[in-house]
């Protein structure tokens, strides 16, 4: 079971600051989208509301049809892992995993017990004694074996090291073959996390900037590379977002799909046409005037 | 095993097991202290109180403490279990009723307890019933008992009202919602003896039906306030 997401005209401000302008998606369930946007772009208020952490004020919500605001159903389908602070929380690991069986209609006990160990949490310590990683780890152990119709991680691999991480992402590929859900994935480690997205918002200045699949993602970007003159010539009417020279050669990342024609004309040229990676549309669609 | 699904039943037996545990632990340190009281201080303190008198004022507070304690320990860990927040505003009525009823119950069992075993005043004799009237004893007994809970209740309900005011608005609108605590525990005081803030005490001679309900008027606000203030609060992360 998964969960749909629709939100239109999603509008928040916090104060006089407008911190989602106006938001329209559409998130397919059953899929793992990556929410990515710079800090501050308004990742987690998108989140929280789509979590009935926080009320629409202005726009609306519709999460399996319905609004999710104080709605048992959907409230009960939706689980939030976010960065959480460790230091009030005195329960024992084992039985904070042994209670989530008569919360979570979906829970699998062993499922979580096997990912704890897998991840290396001392199940006899208290969540407060655990490393800030260790606790991350808790947290996202809750959320896959929690088996959520609509799972949302937000920036919740914290604290984790390297090893721990990649263990993590190959649980969420394993668990999507078994157990199909909507998962959100709001991140900044966009290069070693795009290989599991399946769909991809990129949110700046609480606007939706990009919004599309992984696959047709990496067909709107490309790199040109050849000498400068003709890349110049050649990319003068494409849109450019970023641009590095060495000597006399050049390259430039293109934002746009590139058509049979103009790709014939660049192999007569012979410059060099490449793929774009999500990290680099990201880092370079979303950079600042100042940052170029 | 089928998952609970987070009603205000459910969630009301929780956290009244929950709270029970640290009431019963509350309520056996005073106790011990009580007794210590009890020894130490000679026959001529320990004739005239009863462990109900020499526990009321510190229920109250320690309910009032409860009431905080609602909102910080455990709203975010409900809601983050998927609980809306109308359930579980339902569900922190129903166990604050509960516990202030247990409490009650608790103390004037050991009241008598203790006024058999050690031979110190019970709750009737501090109410100066000596007749063997069965009528007198039992009105005077439920009068305690109703004038408690509500008491406590209304303890119990300030704390939670103080403890959202500051988790929903800024500390301004908190430290008004302290002083309408104050009002409120002034206005309780006027309606029943033994609470630790009263107005026009020496006026205070209300019939019990009257103070009932008013006392029932004073809960109904902070309930509707409560629930005003917890329909559609952010929760923090």
């Amino acid at each position: 079971m998964a969960y749909s997401i629709e939100a239109s005209n999603l509008t928040v401000y916090y104060k006089k600051f407008k911190a989602l302008d106006r938001v329209n998606l559409t998130l397919s369930p059953g899929r793992v989208h990556g929410i990515l946007g710079r800090n501050g772009a308004g990742k987690t208020t998108l989140l929280t509301h789509l979590a009935s952490f926080q009320k629409v004020k202005q726009g609306s919500i519709l999460i399996d049809g319905e609004d999710p605001f104080e709605n048992e159903r959907i409230m009960r389908g939706t689980t939030f892992i976010y960065d959480k602070d460790n230091s009030y929380d005195y329960e024992k690991i084992d039985d904070v995993l042994k209670e989530l069986i008569y919360f979570r209609p979906n829970f699998d006990e062993d499922y979580a017990r096997a990912l704890a160990k897998k991840f290396k949490i001392p199940m006899d310590k208290k969540a407060d004694q655990l490393s800030k990683g260790q606790y991350s780890a808790l947290q996202v152990t809750i959320g896959l074996a929690s088996r959520s119709p609509l799972t949302i991680f937000d920036e919740a691999y914290l604290g984790m090291d390297a090893p721990t991480r990649e263990l993590f992402y190959k649980e969420i590929l394993r668990e999507q073959e078994r157990h199909p859900r909507t998962i959100l994935f709001s991140t900044h480690l966009v290069s070693e996390m795009e290989y599991l997205f399946d769909e991809v918002l990129i949110i700046d200045k609480g606007r939706v900037l990009l919004q599309d699949t992984s696959d047709q993602l990496l067909e709107e970007g490309f790199s040109i590379t050849g000498p400068k003159e003709d890349v110049d010539a050649f990319a003068r009417e494409l849109k450019i977002i970023h641009e590095e020279s060495l000597g006399g050669t050049k390259s430039v990342m293109v934002f746009g799909a590139l058509t049979e024609q103009e790709q014939q004309e660049a192999a007569k040229l012979g410059l060099e046409i490449g793929t774009l990676s999500l990290n680099n549309l990201f880092i370079h669609l979303t950079k600042e005037e100042d940052e170029v | 095993m089928s998952a609970i699904i987070l009603t205000p039943k459910k969630i009301a037996r929780l956290l009244f097991t929950e709270q029970l545990k640290w009431s019963i632990w509350f309520l056996s340190f005073m106790f011990v202290i009580y007794i210590g009281f009890l020894i130490f201080s000679g026959d001529s303190i320990a004739s005239f109180i009863d462990v109900v008198h020499f526990s009321n004022g510190s229920i109250s507070i320690y309910l009032f403490v409860i009431g905080i304690l609602a909102m910080s320990t455990f709203f975010r860990y409900y809601i983050n279990l998927g609980a809306t927040r109308k359930n579980f505003f339902l569900g922190v009525i129903a166990s604050s009723m509960l516990l202030t009823i247990a409490i009650t119950v608790i103390i004037t069992f050991l009241s008598f307890v203790i006024h058999f075993i050690a031979g110190t005043p019970s709750i009737l004799d501090m109410a100066n019933i000596r007749s063997s009237n069965l009528l007198d004893s039992i009105l005077t007994l439920l009068q305690f008992f109703i004038s408690s809970v509500m008491v406590y209740m209304i303890y119990y309900l300030m704390g939670w009202m103080i403890s959202l005011t500051f988790y929903r608005s800024s500390w301004l609108y908190g430290l008004l919602s302290i002083a309408a605590a104050i009002v409120i525990a002034g206005i309780t005081g006027f309606l029943w003896e033994g609470t630790h803030i009263s107005f026009f005490s020496h006026i205070s001679d209300l019939p019990v039906l009257v103070s009932i309900l008013l006392s029932l008027l004073i809960i109904g606000l902070l309930f509707t306030i409560n629930y005003r203030l917890i329909k559609d609060v952010t929760v923090k992360m």
